[in-house]
């Protein structure tokens, strides 16, 4: 399923939240959806789902406007269970709020319990279990009628190292099952594990979108790094800072430009070069150029 | 529709099943019966002689004693009017001993005469007062002996004693003080229940609003589908909850004429209609009031402070309702017709006047009236309200947000 957010603008008050913002979600292709805190991605991700209404815009799913027939499947960023009230009976509930009948319900339940290995819950109230297990009961009650769209908020705040990969690799596997899947994340290195496709929103806007790999590729640094037989480092020194990383340097070049001249004089001066390349941005970096240096605290 | 009875279906049971709601509920029906009933079985046990025949036969209902220096005569005439009771005893009368025999016996009697004697009781309050037994037997033994003197013989005059005349109560039109009494209950009732259950509307919605359930379920249902369910459905659990009680009241009041009045006459069931509509539309305007209410807050402690408006309007149509002085002022009739105070107020009024039925219905079609116009505002403020987090709004903020809503 292809969603598209066609010129969204929404504001509240006299605030303007978003600003035309416009992107696609490929099946398949998971979109990481990108900002600080207060960009409008939580507004965006409300208006694809249809709980909040657009000003302007249109949101299409495979080029239809209407979402209600279309199963969709939200985590929010904070975790929504009644706290004393039976998992079981509450996914039920919510399966059966999703368009499902009593007893297909109760089997979907079972099985989605039962793959998330946390099906020893089933009676118990979410105050009573950990972080963790919430997570998954929450990521399974997101999941109950297999959504064409998933949508995640911070799925992983919060989680240790263990339940974070568990979940990953939950998430990976359905949306390589061709699924859609919109990731919002602060954790960079999550959106860059699993995220074919991103959008930075700044200020309610799209700040940058495309193929994560293209954006990275496509995005000039001043980095590079370079492998040499042989101690050149005085050498390489003279044309930036330099750090040791593996068996070569990454050098921080004073000018983008002197990284020819900086290949010619080792060259004559006989190195052995075994690489030589420029180092592709991280996303992080990418997510700091686009929205400010300022956002180096989100 | 289906969504909606979902909601409104887990909203119910969530309240019934509620260690509250039972404990509430079963413990006010009990005490509801024993207020009503306990004075009926105090009075059905004081029917002593009945018991006596029905039950005894060879053995005393009470354990009296003489004391030494009484007329034996009339003791013994005492003895043959009231058979159920032994006094067959003789005791010193030395009455400093006597707290410690009243342990062994109900009563001690020291006879001067037909006419002149004391009758020492326990000061224990579980034992109910026997006297009045001998008073009557004695009263009889006297009129038996003055009619004897007067010629009559004496199974003549135990025929003319023996004569005791009981006829039926009937009671006919206005059973004012029934009415009053009623009336005041009914308007206590309604005004706790819509309080309650309307606090507990809001409370629900701040719960899941703080727990972020919300999120969840506005993916899965519309906010009118969201609000009107929980409304309706808290509503139905509180219907079924005064329904035990009125039917606990009303089993209570049929058992028996209490206290001889006979309360159930006291209400028509043109009341009984009045008290359920007034309950439903009293409820939906307050409880849709709090829902849109809790919707903008995520912490039951804001909750209270912005929740108070409502409650304010709400127990000022119970103050006016309560002082009334005894008669219908101007703002009694007033806030007869005011959706805030209608429900509590004209049951008040109607325990002090004939209140006209057009003026009830009147009362009734602008309370209806209004909870359309609450239930629309509740909707906006639900769906404005829903996605609000952090401090809770300040009433010029409310305002502004529902301007803003109306302009779109």
């Amino acid at each position: 399923m292809i969603l598209s957010v066609r010129d969204i603008c929404k504001s509240f008050g006299a605030k303007r939240v978003l600003d035309s913002v416009s992107f696609e979600a490929l099946a398949g292709k998971p979109l990481g959806l990108l900002g600080r805190n207060g960009a409008g991605k939580t507004t965006a991700m409300r208006i694809i789902m249809g709980m909040l209404s657009a000003d302007s815009g249109e949101v299409l799913f495979d080029g239809r406007s209407t979402p209600c027939d279309i199963p969709l499947g939200y985590l929010p960023e904070e975790r929504g269970l009644y706290r004393k009230s039976k998992i079981g009976e509450q996914l039920v509930y919510f399966a059966r709020l999703r368009g499902m009948d009593f007893a297909a319900a109760k089997l979907a339940v079972r099985r989605k319990l039962e793959s998330f290995d946390v099906l020893q819950y089933i009676d118990s109230t979410p105050e009573t279990l950990s972080k963790g297990t919430q997570q998954r009961i929450q990521l399974a009650l997101a999941m109950i009628n297999d959504p064409e769209i998933l949508i995640l908020d911070e799925p992983f705040s919060g989680l240790d190292p263990v339940n974070s990969m568990q979940l990953k690799s939950i998430i990976r596997d359905y949306a390589a099952s061709g699924k859609t899947v919109i990731f919002s994340s602060h954790q960079m290195s999550s959106v860059e594990d699993f995220c074919t496709d991103i959008v930075i929103i700044n200020n309610g806007s799209v700040a940058l979108s495309g193929e994560l790999s293209e954006i990275r590729s496509g995005m000039q640094t001043d980095r590079i790094f370079i492998e040499t037989e042989g101690d050149f480092s005085g050498i390489i020194e003279k044309y930036g800072s330099a750090s040791a990383s593996g068996r070569g340097y990454t050098v921080e070049l004073a000018d983008k430009n002197l990284s020819g001249a900086m290949l010619s004089e080792l060259i004559s001066l006989g190195a052995v070069i075994t690489k030589f390349e420029t180092v592709k941005p991280t996303l992080e970096e990418i997510f700091i150029s686009c929205v400010g240096e300022e956002a180096v605290s989100v | 529709m289906k969504k909606f009875g979902l909601i409104f279906s887990r909203e119910f049971k969530e309240t019934v099943r509620s260690k509250p709601f039972i404990l509430i509920s079963v413990i006010m029906a009990v005490i509801v019966l024993l207020l009503f009933l306990l004075p009926v079985m105090t009075a059905q046990s004081s029917d002593i002689s009945s018991e006596y025949i029905a039950t005894e036969n060879d053995s005393y209902l009470y354990n009296c004693a003489i004391a030494e220096g009484s007329s034996e005569e009339t003791a013994q005439l005492l003895g043959e009017a009231l058979p159920y009771i032994n006094l067959s005893a003789r005791v010193t009368s030395d009455t400093s001993d006597y707290a410690s025999l009243l342990k062994k016996y109900d009563a001690i009697l020291v006879i001067r005469s037909e006419s002149d004697y004391d009758c020492y009781e326990s000061l224990d309050i579980s034992q109910q007062s026997i006297k009045y037994l001998f008073d009557d037997a004695l009263t009889s033994i006297c009129r038996t002996r003055q009619l004897t003197e007067l010629g009559v013989s004496a199974t003549d005059a135990q025929s003319v004693l023996s004569v005791f005349v009981s006829g039926s109560s009937h009671f006919v039109g206005e059973n004012a003080a029934g009415r009053y009494l009623l009336n005041y209950a009914v308007m206590i009732l309604l005004f706790l229940s819509i309080a309650l259950y309307g606090q507990m509307v809001a409370t629900r919605i701040v719960s899941e609003k703080g727990s972020r359930t919300m999120e969840i379920l506005i993916t899965c249902a519309n906010a009118q589908e969201l609000l009107y369910g929980k409304v309706l459905g808290v509503g139905t659990a509180g219907l079924l909850q005064i329904t035990c009680f009125s039917c606990a009241s009303l089993l209570a009041l049929s058992s028996a004429s209490f206290a001889g009045i006979p309360y159930l006459t006291a209400f028509a069931p043109t009341d009984i209609v009045y008290l359920c509509l007034y309950f439903i539309l009293g409820f939906l305007f307050m409880a849709f009031l709090y829902g849109g209410i809790g919707a903008m807050t995520e912490r039951q402690e804001d909750l209270s402070g912005i929740a108070n408006l409502p409650v304010y309007f709400f127990t000022a149509g119970y103050l006016i309702a309560s002082f009334t002085g005894g008669e219908a002022t101007p703002l009694l009739r007033f806030a007869s017709f005011f959706p805030f105070w209608s429900p509590v107020v004209m049951f008040s009024r109607m325990a002090v006047e004939d209140v006209p039925a057009i003026q009830v219905i009147i009362s009734i079609v602008i309370l209806a009236l209004s909870c359309i116009l609450s239930a629309k505002l509740a909707s906006k403020l639900y769906r404005r309200g829903m996605f609000i987090y952090g401090k809770a709004p300040v009433l010029s903020e409310i305002l502004k947000s529902l301007r803003s809503e109306n302009k779109k």
